[in-house]
Formats: C-alpha cells, structure tokens, sequence
C-alpha cells in the first residue's frame, strides 16, 4: 500500500529546505559532540604520526588491522552512492527519489574518510608518494604499477571526484532554488554554484542528460574501486585465504550490501531528524528492503563459494585458517556474530513485509547489518595474516590499541559530521526529484478499485 | 486470421505501441490458438524430430567408442550448455517478476516453458554416469573420505543427478503453477485430460487468486536457489574437478551467470520468432526487445567481469598450475573458441547496446541475442573438451597441457540432435501451455493505459503495491 500525499510546490520547497534555512539546536549539540569526538580521532592520529605506528598493536606478521579494516569498511559503504543513484536511475526506479542525494552525500563523506586511513597507516603520510608519483628522477624510483596499492588511489580518486561531480549535477536545480530564497553572502554564493541555473527546458535536458551519463560513467568506475581494494589482497599469494579469484565480485557485492544498508539508516535518520514523514515513507523502505533481501543473497552466496573453495584443495594451511576462523577464539566468536549480524538475523526479518515497512526496525537491522560487514574485513584480514608465515612457532594475536580504536571511532563522526554539514548547507532530498514525483504521479481505476500508477518516463 | 496491431499513438520521442484492450479479447485471442500456436507448427515438428534422432544416432556411436571419459567432452559441453541455458531461461521469468516489471508479461510463459529441457537434461546425464571418474583422488566439493572413508557415499554422480532432478521438478512446478489459470481456460473450452486434471478445479476464486501469487513466489525462489545453487555442484563436478589443483571459488559463479546470460538471450530470440513468425505482434513489442537489451547489457558486462577477475589472479599468481590452466583454457589450442566467445558474449553485445536505436529494435537485440547463444556453445564447448582432455585428474598439480579433441562425426550429431531435441520438448509444450500467459495479459490491459500527458500521451503503469 502506498501512502503517498498530494504536495503543492510550495509545500515542497518548504519542507525539504527548512533544515538549510532555519537551524535548529539539536544541529549545534550535534556538531558539537562530533566534532569534539573528530578532534580526539585527530588527536590520536597525531600522537601516531608522532611516535611511529609502534603505538598500535600492531606486530609481526599482523601489519595490517583495524585502520585497513575500517579502510575497506568505508569503501564498502561508499558505493551507495552509485547503486542507488546511478543504477535506479538508469532503470527508472520510482522509490528512487528520496533517497538519492543522500546515498551520493554518503558516498562522497565515506570515500574521503576511507582514503584517510591508508595514509595514516603509513605513519609518514606524506611518503605515500614514494608510492604514486615519480618524483625522484634522479634515483630511477618509479611506482610500481603493476601492484594493487598503485591502483587504490588512482580508483578511489577517480570515484571521488566522479562521485563530487555527480552530486553537484544533480544538485544545481535546488542549488537555483536557494539561491532564490536567500540574501547576503549565501545568495552570492549559491548563485554562484547554480551557474546561472532558470530552468529552462534545455537546461533541464542538458541536466537530465548528464545525470545519465555520468551514471553510466561512473558505473565502471564503482565496480573497479572495489575490485582494486580486494586485489590488495588477492593478488597476494602468500597469505592463506587471499588468492581467491572470487575475492573482486565478493568485495562488491559485500560493499553494496553494506552500502545499501548504510542507506537506510540514514534515511530513517533523515526522517526523524527533519519530520520528512510525506517524503521518506514506509513504501521506500519497504522497496529498499526487498533490494536488501536480494543483495544479501547474493553476497551470501559468493561468501559461501569463498569459504567452500577455501577448503576445495585441502591444503593443510589454508584448512588450518578455515579452521582457526570458525573454532578457535576470538575468531570463533566473531565469526558467529558476523553471520548473524550480517546476514541470519536482519535477512529473515526482512522476509516479513511488517519489518520492512516498520522504520525503527529497518534502521536497527541495517545498523547491524553495518556491523557484520566491519567484522567481516576484519575476518578477511587478520586471521590471514596471523597465519602468514610458515615458520611462526607461535600463531600472533592482533589486540587493537586505545589509538587505534579511537581514530576508527572518530571515522564514523567524520562522515556524520559531514553529512550533518551538507544537510545545513544543501537540501538532503532533491526538491527536484520530489516535484518530478509529483507530476508522474497517476491513479487508474480497476474495477472498484483505485490502483497508484506512475507515468512511464521516456 | 491475426489482426495486425492497431494504430500506434505517439509520445514525445517515440512511438507506443497498443496491446488488446479488453481482457476478453486478449482471452479469445491467446487461448483460441490453443490448437496450432502458430501456422506450420506441425512442419517443425517434424524437423526437430528428424534432428533429434540425428542425436540418437550420435548417442550410439559415442556409446559405441567406450567409455573413456576424454572422448565425452563434447557431449558434456552439450549436457552444461542446454544445463544453463534452459536452466536460466526461467530465471528471467522469476527475477522480472519480482522486480514488478510490466514489460515481462509477454516473455514470462516463453521463459517459462524452457523448464521442460530440464527432463532431456536429466535423461542426458544418465550415459555421463558411467563415464564421470569416481571421486576419490580428485579434488571434488564433496571432499570425499575428509571426514570418513567412502563418506559422502556417490559421491559425485549422485549429487548431480539430484541437482538436475531438483532443477527439472523446480522448473516444471513453477511452470505448471504460472500455467494453472491458463490450463483453467483451456479446460473450459473442452480441452480435458492431462490439462483439466493440472490446472486443479481453478474457479478463478479471490482465495486462489491470492494463493497462486504466493505459490508462484515461493516456486520462483526456489526454483532461483535450485538453479545457482545446483551451478556449483554442475561447475565443479563437470568442469573443474577434471583439472588437478584448479581452485577457483567464482567459476560456479560464472557458469550460472553465463547460463542466465545465454537463458534470456534464447527466450529474445524465440519472442522474435513468435512475434514474427507466430503471429503474436499484438503482444511482443519493442518494449520487450528494448527491456531485454539492457538487462543483456548488464549480463554481458558481468560476464567479462568475471571472467577477467579469475584471469588476473592466475595470471598474478604465475603458480604452474595456474599458468598451464591458463593455456589450457585461454592460450593453447582453445584460444580460437575463447576469442569467439570473447566477442560474441561479450563485444558484440556490448557495442551493439550501447547504441540506443539497437538496443530499443526489435532485430537488434535479437540479433544480439543470437551471438550470445553461439557464444555460449562455443564457451560450454571451450570448457567442457578442454577440462575433459585431461586424462588423469586426480593429484594436486597439473603438469602438462592435453593436446586437444577434435570435433567427430558422433560429437557433431550429438550436438546437432541434442539442440534440435531440446526445441522439440520446448515446442511441443508450447502448444500445451499455450506460448502467452493469458492471465497475466489480461492483468496487464487493467494496469496499463494510454493518456494524454501535457501535451502529448504517454503510457501510465499501474502499481499495485
């Protein structure tokens, strides 16, 4: 059942730009608490800068933990972005609408934090460009770019910047809208932004038309961002449970099942947050989740043919990891509530048409869901590790330091605080998108019934 | 006769085409032809038989050779090629469905009725269980004696032939289900017997109504999980276990993918026959071809994704095994059947649909369509002889590239009879289960109108949900 409302033009305008021109306390209490808990990450990244990566737990062979892990989490969660807006939009999905803008904020906020975490653990930041550009002629010193971690910044930078371009194609119409509705400083520089935007039919086509194209764009560009950050793994030969051929589509569709979900805890947040009830409805979720049902599937079903060619060979190692993953502590226990969190509670629940149209338990699930995936990289990445070298007499545990726990933790502010920022600076939910929404709606009598029906865009 | 489709009204850009209006007449229309879906229909029976004893023929000369398992190649190329063609065939009907698309109506009972391949399947892989070698030895999923001796007992035989049963009463139940209003119809036009007795006293009631859209869900899924599902037994056992130290978690992955790829490619091109030759043009429009084509586009991408993903990690590994497979499969004598499917699965689809006025005709995708299907012959082919060439899988490495099997006399009429009886099975259930779904068509002229819009007049689609 659908619960969509007549809306005028000017209820639209209202609702979906008040958080841009009024600004409620709750705003300022929140940007307060993030940003002091950003300043605390910074802080703790400064310290490790300082006295070199030795302050983490990190040692032999675990040289990769939780700032890698939280690394792949971001980037995971970053494609979003692109599943929701590009593909929705190019096949033309209804329920797209409100959730658009916010899915491409979350991918631009999560990609530059994500980017943040190779460079710290470097612990010399500012070396990693031994690593990308030729610099030292002199020397002969050239990047390697056959290897994966060459690759990284060159997807990941690509993505970001295809990702700020799209957001700001899509965003100009409303950038126009601000423009009319405010005076000083800000109407200079929205007017600025929105490029002399009238709404003319030939710039609405021109805008239409790039929104396509950059989302058949950058459709390649989100598959190989994954696929390269799963390459730095399996690629590598020596660490057990690594090479597997699996390892790309595995990480994309593991990223976009925790994109999606990331998704939908923003939108309930959206929708509390702003009272945006007439636009983020129940029908939304209830869509998004009958998407999640199927991509946790799927997601699932590549984890089940890694995990079951792991063991195809039977090689003693790579059996002994399997083994030390699904028995042996901490392992074991992670192991459990990855898959529950991940998959064996939120999907069934999903089953039932009740949760998905229930906001609260949408949001609760999809948080979990966003917990799941965190420790599956962490499974992915450290239990290999452990078991690296040959030789180890004694297998290493990996014990995160308080530094460490502290700059993952400020992540998560980070791109809360920045989104919290572009909600007071640019409206969440195209007010564009929402008006278009409006005009395509249709009713059509069957029998006694009156059916929701759509007007197919051409 | 047929009437001819009736006058096109037009939007902004493009014409729009109109199906019946009125559920009675979409009735008359589709159930009426119930006798001969389309004219001719007895000549092709005749030629699809004459070819299919071909296959017969081909059978017994195969049989004849003995049972050396590297002499079988091509016959399991064919077994995995009709496998996942007419295994995911279906799957378009399934996932469509879901997806609410409207556009799918008049394709779900032709992607349907591809279910019935799966008894030839089935009855083609009772000759291959002489032939497959045991498992013990081999590196097999089912890790034979990991756990106990001669535990799991049939090991690999047995799983597999429970697959394609799985799959083949999967198949079946979901087109039975989808059909059951349909046979409803026909029952009541006097059509008795086996279709009076399936289609289960239908009175077309509200209860049943509901009953049958959640049956048709739960057939659908389960068919889904049956069908990839059942890909990772089939791929592993009929592909990769022939080829000591071939891990590769994303084949059984590929071979499903590649399988729907080719499925929906085969339900285009039959749509094409029926709109053109069948007589059904009033029901299969551009739309179809048009929503076909993209889905097609992402397949094909998909397609080399994974292909490139298994490539890049052998090819980064330089392990021998890994560098020998690759000759095997890319480089050594296969090369020329990888190149072909390279384009035809992939390049070809890929530049023919990123041009708009192809990919939204009706000959475009169908052409399209048709070199993914060759490719995937030639891919299945490329497969199953190469890995079957291999006359000892057992072991953990693989040492030495096999020269390769040439195609023979018997290999080519099993190829040609086994194709030629899977259309058989396929047309003869044409004609029981009629080639369009009626009741969803019916469905379909509720929900679907043209109005004016502005100033012009578009198509508004309903959604119940």
């Amino acid at each position: 059942m659908q619960e969509r409302r007549d809306l005028s033009d000017r209820q639209i305008n209202r609702d979906l730009l008040w958080p841009v021109l009024y600004t409620p306390l709750w705003f300022w209490v929140a940007v307060l608490a993030l940003g002091l808990v950003v300043s605390a990450g910074a802080g703790a990244a400064a310290w490790w800068m300082n006295k070199g990566p030795g302050v983490a737990g990190l040692n032999r062979p675990i040289m990769w933990g939780h700032l890698i892990v939280t690394f792949v989490f971001w980037v995971g969660i970053s494609h979003a972005g692109v599943m929701l807006s590009a593909i929705l939009r190019l096949t033309q999905a209804e329920w797209r609408r409100p959730m658009v803008r916010a899915a491409e904020v979350l991918t631009v906020f999560s990609l530059a934090t994500a980017a943040l975490f190779p460079l710290l653990h470097s612990g010399r930041p500012w070396r990693t460009l031994y690593w990308v550009f030729p610099y030292d002629f002199s020397r002969g010193i050239w990047p390697n770019v056959r290897s994966p971690l060459v690759w990284d910044p060159s997807a990941i930078f690509t993505y970001l910047t295809g990702s700020a371009l799209f957001v700001f194609v899509t965003l100009l119409p409303d950038l126009a809208a601000l423009r009319d509705r405010t005076t000083g400083i800000p109407h200079r520089i929205y007017s600025l932004l929105a490029l002399g935007w009238r709404g003319t039919p030939r710039q609405w086509r021109l805008q239409a038309l790039a929104g396509i194209l950059l989302s058949a764009l950058i459709l390649p560009v989100f598959v190989s961002v994954h696929s390269i950050v799963s390459w730095d793994f399996g690629m590598a030969v020596s660490v057990e449970g690594w090479h597997a051929t699996v390892f790309a589509p595995y990480f994309v569709i593991g990223a976009v099942h925790s994109g999606v979900a990331a998704v939908v805890t923003l939108m309930a947040l959206m929708r509390w947050l702003f009272r945006w009830e007439d636009y983020i409805r129940s029908e939304h979720f209830d869509a998004i989740g009958r998407l999640l049902i199927v991509v946790a599937t799927a997601w699932f079903f590549f984890f089940a043919l890694e995990f079951l060619f792991g063991l195809y060979l039977r090689e003693p190692q790579e059996v002994a990891l399997r083994q030390a993953q699904v028995f042996e502590w901490p392992y074991n226990l992670l192991m459990i509530l990855f898959l529950l969190t991940a998959y064996f509670i939120p999907v069934p629940l999903w089953l039932f048409r009740k949760v998905r149209r229930n906001v609260a338990l949408m949001f609760w699930t999809s948080v979990l869901v966003n917990v799941g995936m965190w420790l599956e990289r962490f499974l992915i990445i450290v239990p290999g590790l452990a078991r690296k070298q040959i030789f180890t007499f004694e297998w290493s545990v990996y014990r995160p330091s308080p530094i460490e726990i502290l700059m993952v933790t400020a992540s998560f502010a980070l791109v809360a605080l920045g989104i919290l920022v572009f909600a007071k600076v640019f409206p969440l939910v195209p007010v564009n998108e929402a008006k278009e929404g409006q005009v395509l709606k249709a009713e059509i009598r069957v029998g006694r019934r009156t059916v929701p029906a759509i007007v197919r865009e051409q | 006769m047929h009437p001819l489709p009736r006058s096109t009204t037009t939007t902004r850009d493009h014409p729009v085409e109109e199906y019946p209006t009125s559920p009675r007449e979409v009735a008359e229309d589709i159930v009426g032809r119930a006798e001969a879906p389309w004219p001719r229909w007895r000549w092709l029976v005749l030629a699809l038989g004459a070819l299919f004893l071909l296959g017969v023929v081909g059978l017994a000369l195969r049989v004849g050779q003995g049972g050396d398992h590297t002499r079988w190649g091509y016959y399991a190329a064919l077994l995995g090629f009709l496998y996942t063609v007419a295994g995911g065939a279906p799957i378009v009907s399934v996932a469509t469905r879901m997806a609410k698309a409207h556009w799918r109506r008049p394709l779900a009972r032709i992607a349907e009725v591809y279910a019935v391949v799966g008894v030839l399947t089935l009855l083609l892989f009772i000759p291959l269980m002489g032939v497959i070698p045991p498992a013990e030895g081999r590196n097999t999923i089912w890790i034979v004696g990991g756990v106990r001796q001669g535990w799991p007992p049939g090991a690999p035989v047995a799983y597999d032939l429970l697959t394609l049963v799985m799959v083949a009463l999967g198949g079946l139940a979901l087109l039975w289900i989808a059909a059951i209003p349909d046979l409803a119809a026909l029952r009541d036009r006097g059509r008795g017997g086996l279709t009076a007795l399936l289609s289960l006293g239908w009175r077309g009631t509200l209860r049943q109504w509901q009953v049958h859209r959640a049956a048709l869900g739960v057939a659908g899924g389960l068919y889904f999980i049956a069908y990839v599902g059942g890909c990772i037994p089939f791929a592993s056992d009929l592909v990769l276990s022939f080829v000591p130290g071939w891990k590769d978690s994303i084949f059984p992955a590929y071979y499903a993918l590649s399988g729907l790829q080719a499925g929906l490619a085969a339900v285009v091109v039959t749509a094409f026959f029926l709109r053109t030759v069948g007589g059904y043009r009033r029901y299969i429009h551009v739309d179809q071809f048009w929503g076909a084509a993209k889905l097609l586009l992402a397949l094909s991408l998909l397609w080399a994704y994974f292909h490139w993903s298994a490539f890049l990690t052998f090819w980064y590994g330089r392990t021998p095994t890994g560098q020998n497979l690759q000759v095997l499969l890319y480089f050594g004598p296969y090369r020329p059947l990888f190149i072909a499917s390279l384009f035809l699965n992939w390049l070809i689809p890929l530049f023919a649909f990123l041009i708009g006025p192809v990919r939204r005709s009706v000959l475009g995708p169908t052409l399209v369509s048709f070199s993914i299907l060759v490719g995937a012959l030639l891919d299945r082919i490329r497969l199953h002889v190469a890995t079957w060439s291999v006359p000892d899988p057992r072991g953990h490495t693989f040492e030495a590239v096999p020269p390769p099997v040439p195609l023979g006399v018997a290999d080519g009429l099993l190829l040609v009879g086994g194709i030629g009886g899977a259309l058989l099975l396929y047309v003869l259930a044409l004609r029981f289960f009629l080639p369009m779904s009626a009741w969803e068509m019916k469905e379909l002229t509720y929900l679907r109108v043209v109005r004016p819009f502005l100033k012009t007049r578009a198509v508004v689609l309903g959604k119940p949900e």
